[in-house]
């Protein structure tokens, strides 16, 4: 048994790393500037001047290492440059990076890029007369735009500009603006563009640093999952108390599912055709069909003492200062009856079903007759002979327990405000909050792995055949 | 395994225990207690490095500032300063200094007096290097404070330049906090403001760095006892995602100030209860349940179609709607090639239904405005401009005017623009996630396919959304936005400077509007200033590089149980310390 059990640990390693590295890989393609995001500050409504707080926009990317490659390795077309990622503004590197896709030169269009961001600097320098005013409406087109034609109109409607302005940086620049610019579109040159190039990063990369930390901070692997860009708070801190509130809210709901979904199923197993069997069947699927947001509103609405019964408390899990022990438990199951009803009652009708399923199965069976023929009593038979082994199939069920548990619980959360995981990870998501969402991701996936090993563990229990690997002598317990 | 089931006779004890579980009304509050629903958790009572709006609702009740506005006119007020600042203007430098009194009473907790060297300290937290505080911008300007040689109680700001929002800047927007629980061992004390301000070797300091590591902790913000402010109010408990309570301090200093004299002086509830509830359903059953006292931000909706048509709580609570400071507006891209046209741009000005959208998605609760400045500041809002008005056949008219014609008769209409036939098909930008803002942009696109213009909707993810508005690669796109209550830069939104990589998001302006922003940005008499404001609405008014829709109203409920309340357009529109029993 030990050793079984050491061998399902094991395999949770490469499991964990490839979840580690697609979450990895999805949170660098989500949309949206973290720093952006970061830098939003008090009435701006998100908008970030990127011109004026370059510098600070820049130390920041830097701070939180955005400015490295990815990942340990990348392979890419030997014309594409390693330094892209260095470039602050997100349209910017899409119009570079459409610029490197036609044209292939790098380091030219690199100068293109820094004459332009001279340009506009110079033009935000200046004070403003009719023709700065139209110049500096211009740049920023020119940073979009890739096509040849499209940046030579720009060019051309700039030098009608500086013709009529006496600064003369303006012109200047101007001037290396159409140098630059030449240059990148005579570069022009397919060969080599389809060459891929390997390059070896080693561990100066984003991936590492994420995992295993960096000098100044540490990483997921010392427990470090980064800090949340909305509150400021550690995400282990986030994380760690509503971890535990939904876990006891659906460990309990799971084991009161258990508690009445079991008997229910081999209760009209024994009763198979019967008209309770058909009433119980019917009533389950009807509530297996009432979405829970709507179950659980009107529950605070009709019960939670709004205009109509005042049973329930509408939200929260119950303030318990000042309660002793008694009370405090008493509060607390009031505040929970009705997030757990929600929880439970969509699950019963597939659960009972399974094991009504099962048990019918065994009751078929051959020992069962034996057992009827030896006269034992009918109920005996069912639980003691039948249940055992239509248990099984259930086990199954069980692996899909600690995911459920921590995402079944998203919309009861919602509904009755309690702060547990689900809501955490929906507020972080509106949010963008994407430290908090991702983990949350891996809280998640690493439920789901123990679900599994639970249900074969537990399989392993009650049924001896499975016991892969294990001895005659070798289940210690 | 026989027992396996006895577990079954447990759950139907565990079930009966929920059951009986007693289910009785919870008593309504004391006699001197609020409680205010917020909806989300605050996450932090550092005055200086609170960013999230729950925060900053609740810093007031805790700390204070210098200068504070009067919830009625807008006006600046005096809170720690016994006036408001004494202003110079350096005219060989263009400099200005503002010289402030602190009033002899005010007093921090532990009974010492708030001296100038609290207001400087406060001043350098603000700008010390690793510091996380979102207000450093207000500390742009100031070069150095200077404390009076002789009066620990005076002091003087030197700012840079002339500026409008000098007062608002350093009197208004920082918070005081008290130096001997924040610094106790004076890490801050070695450098001067001017020296924090501009050598560089600071950043490396390890001093400060250990200030601003300890200033940003967590803890700081979040333990009661760390919690230290002249306010009336202290932090007694908080309770992660239940409720924070605020007592009131018995000796607070404002008890000394005679009542009547300034309402942000005032204190009568004993106790502030901040009731957190996330989901704005629950809060709403728990108004109705009698637990909660104050509501703000109501979902039109929900006040609308629930409250307002409820008889018990009409008759227990004010329903209230206040004006805000914030606006909706569609942005025009000047540079489109289909906007480019003033004509064109006041047409769609006139395609908007104004009113039924803001009856059938508003409920009604917005008001029309002109532009950007807030219906409030009678003073600088331009009365003589009418809001435009749906009006279909204008619309149609300048747009024919500017050779807009529907020739092929498909509906859509067409146009010779560089040698080359265009369709009038444009793109509209709204950020996903805000069903409001879609149905707004449908009904909009409604009416322009009745003048034929093809408008599609692009519902963008927030932070390409801001990409995208930066890079102008937009025609047009919804936009809401919020002011302060303090003199606007006009420029961060209207000069050219800031259409590259700023906020003109729709490269609006001329040679000629940029220097009446920067003249309006330099003058500070209020009258004078006042005209250019007004003559600045005209411009806006006259090119439409926005289309200004509307200012939404704050929507509160409040218990009747209270007078006294202050609602007002400041945020959160009420002053809770205020609140006083009504007979």
């Amino acid at each position: 048994m030990v050793r079984y059990v050491l061998k399902r640990l094991l395999l949770f390693i490469p499991t964990l790393f490839a979840i580690l590295v697609i979450t990895f890989l999805i949170s660098l393609n989500t949309p949206g500037d973290p720093v952006a995001l970061m830098m939003q500050s008090k009435g701006e409504d998100g908008s970030s001047l990127f011109l004026q707080r370059q510098d600070e926009y820049q130390a920041k990317r830097k701070s939180l290492g955005l400015d490295l490659p990815i990942f340990y390795f990348s392979m890419r077309p030997a014309f594409y440059p390693d330094t892209l990622d260095r470039i602050p503004v997100a349209q910017h590197r899409k119009t570079i990076k459409r610029l490197i896709h036609k044209y292939g030169d790098w380091p030219l269009i690199e100068r293109w890029y820094h004459t332009c961001v001279h340009l506009g600097q110079s033009l935000y320098d200046a004070s403003s007369s009719p023709s700065i005013v139209e110049a500096r409406k211009l740049v920023p087109e020119l940073l979009r735009e890739h096509e040849d034609e499209a940046v030579g109109r720009l060019l051309a409607k700039l030098s009608v500009i500086s013709w009529n302005t006496e600064e003369q940086t303006l012109s200047e620049q101007l001037k290396a603006a159409h140098g630059a610019w030449n240059q990148v579109t005579e570069s022009q040159d397919g060969r080599g563009l389809s060459t891929p190039s390997f390059q070896w990063h080693g561990g100066k990369n984003q991936f590492h640093r994420w995992l295993f930390g960096s000098p100044s901070k540490d990483g997921l692997i010392q427990g470090d999952l980064g800090v949340s860009y909305r509150s400021g708070r550690p995400v282990t801190q986030e994380i760690g108390g509503a971890v535990q509130t939904t876990l006891w809210l659906s460990l309990m709901a799971v084991f009161l599912t258990f508690l009445i979904a079991l008997p229910l199923g081999v209760f009209t197993a024994a009763r198979q055709g019967t008209s309770l069997d058909r009433g119980i069947h019917v009533g389950l699927f009807g509530l297996y069909s009432l979405p829970v947001f709507w179950v659980g509103t009107l529950l605070i609405v009709f019960l939670g003492g709004g205009d109509f019964l005042n049973w329930f408390p509408a939200y929260g899990l119950g303030n318990l200062r000042g309660l002793n022990g008694f009370e405090a438990i008493l509060k607390r199951a009031h505040h929970l009856i009705l997030p757990i009803f929600c929880l439970v009652y969509p699950t019963l009708a597939v659960l009972a079903r399974q094991t009504r399923g099962s048990m019918i199965e065994v009751l078929g069976q051959d020992y069962i007759r034996t057992a009827r023929a030896k006269g034992l009593p009918e109920k005996q038979i069912t639980w003691r002979h039948g249940f055992r082994n239509g248990l099984l199939p259930i086990i199954t069920l069980l692996a899909g327990i600690f995911p459920f548990a921590i995402a079944g619980s998203v919309v009861v959360e919602v509904v009755f405000s309690i702060n547990g995981m689900g809501k955490l990870a929906l507020d972080a998501l509106y949010a963008r909050d994407y430290p908090v969402v991702y983990g949350f991701v891996l809280v998640a996936a690493f439920m789901t792995l123990l679900g599994y090993l639970v249900s074969d563990l537990l399989y392993a229990w009650a049924d001896p055949r499975i016991r892969l690997g294990g001895t005659k002598n070798g289940g210690s317990q | 395994m026989n027992n396996f089931f006895q577990a079954r006779f447990d759950w139907v004890f565990l079930i009966i225990t929920l059951l009986i579980v007693s289910c009785s009304r919870p008593s309504p509050s004391g006699d001197h207690e609020v409680i205010i629903w917020e909806l989300d958790e605050p996450q932090g009572l550092n005055p200086i490095t609170a960013k999230d709006a729950t925060s900053l609702y609740l810093v007031p009740y805790l700390f204070e500032k210098m200068l504070s506005l009067d919830f009625d006119t807008y006006e600046l007020v005096p809170v720690l300063a016994s006036e408001r600042p004494i202003i110079e203007v350096d005219q060989a430098t263009n400099g200005m200094r503002l010289t402030y009194n602190i009033r002899p009473e005010a007093k921090w907790p532990n009974g010492t007096d708030i001296n100038a060297s609290d207001i400087i300290f406060s001043y350098k937290t603000i700008i010390c290097p690793g510091v996380n505080t979102p207000l450093t911008t207000y500390m742009e300007n100031v070069d150095s404070i200077i404390a009076h040689p002789d009066d620990p109680k005076s002091l003087i700001v030197y700012c840079k330049e002339k500026s409008i929002r000098a007062e608002f800047s350093t009197g208004y927007e920082p918070w005081i906090i008290p130096s001997y629980h924040y610094d106790p061992t004076g890490r801050l004390a070695n450098y001067s403001f001017h020296q924090l301000k501009t050598d560089t070797t600071v950043a490396s300091d390890t001093t400060l760095r250990a200030f601003a590591q300890h200033f940003n902790a967590i803890a700081t913000g979040r333990e009661p006892d760390q919690i230290v402010g002249s306010g009336p109010y202290q932090v007694q408990t908080w309770t992660t995602n239940q409720d924070v309570i605020f007592t009131k301090h018995d000796n607070w200093w404002g008890n000394e100030i005679e009542s009547g004299e300034n309402e942000h002086l005032e204190a009568y509830p004993r106790q502030l209860t901040i009731k957190i509830i996330t989901d704005q359903t629950a809060a709403v059953t728990a108004l109705k349940a009698g637990e909660i006292d104050v509501m703000r931000a109501l979902s039109a909706k929900t006040l609308s179609e629930d409250l307002m048509q409820n008889e018990r709580v009409k008759s227990e609570f004010n329903l209230i709607t206040t004006p805000s400071f914030s606006y909706s507006v569609f942005t025009l891209n000047t540079q489109s090639p289909y906007l480019q046209d003033v004509d064109v741009r006041q047409a769609l000005a006139y395609l908007v239904n104004y009113d039924r959208i803001i009856n059938d998605i508003l409920y009604g609760y917005a008001n029309r405005i002109v532009g950007p400045v807030p219906l409030t500041f009678e003073k600088l809002y331009n009365k003589q401009l009418e809001p435009y008005q749906y009006d279909i056949e204008k619309a149609r008219e300048l747009l024919a005017q500017n050779g807009w014609v529907d020739t092929d008769r498909d509906g859509v209409l067409e146009k010779e623009i560089d040698g080359e036939e265009k369709e009038f098909r444009i793109q509209f930008m709204v950020n996903s996630g805000s069903p409001e803002r879609e149905n707004v942009a449908l009904i909009f696109q409604e009416s322009l396919d009745q003048a034929g213009i093809k408008m599609e909707i692009n519902k963008v993810e927030w932070g390409n959304y801001l990409d995208r508005a930066v890079a102008h690669d937009f025609d047009l796109m919804y936009l809401v936005l919020t002011g302060e209550p303090a003199p606007e830069d006009y420029g961060q939104l209207w000069h050219t400077r800031s259409a590259q990589g700023g906020m003109n998001f729709s490269s609006f302006g001329t040679a000629e509007t940029d220097q009446l922003i920067e003249r309006m940005n330099n003058t500070l008499d209020e009258d004078k200033r006042a005209e250019m404001v007004k003559e600045f609405q005209g411009i806006l008014h006259e090119e439409v590089p926005y289309i200004f829709l509307w200012s939404p109203q704050n929507r509160l409920a409040i218990s009747k149980r209270f007078t006294n309340t202050h609602t007002s357009a400041l945020r959160p529109g009420y002053w809770a310390p205020a609140f006083q029993l009504s007979d």
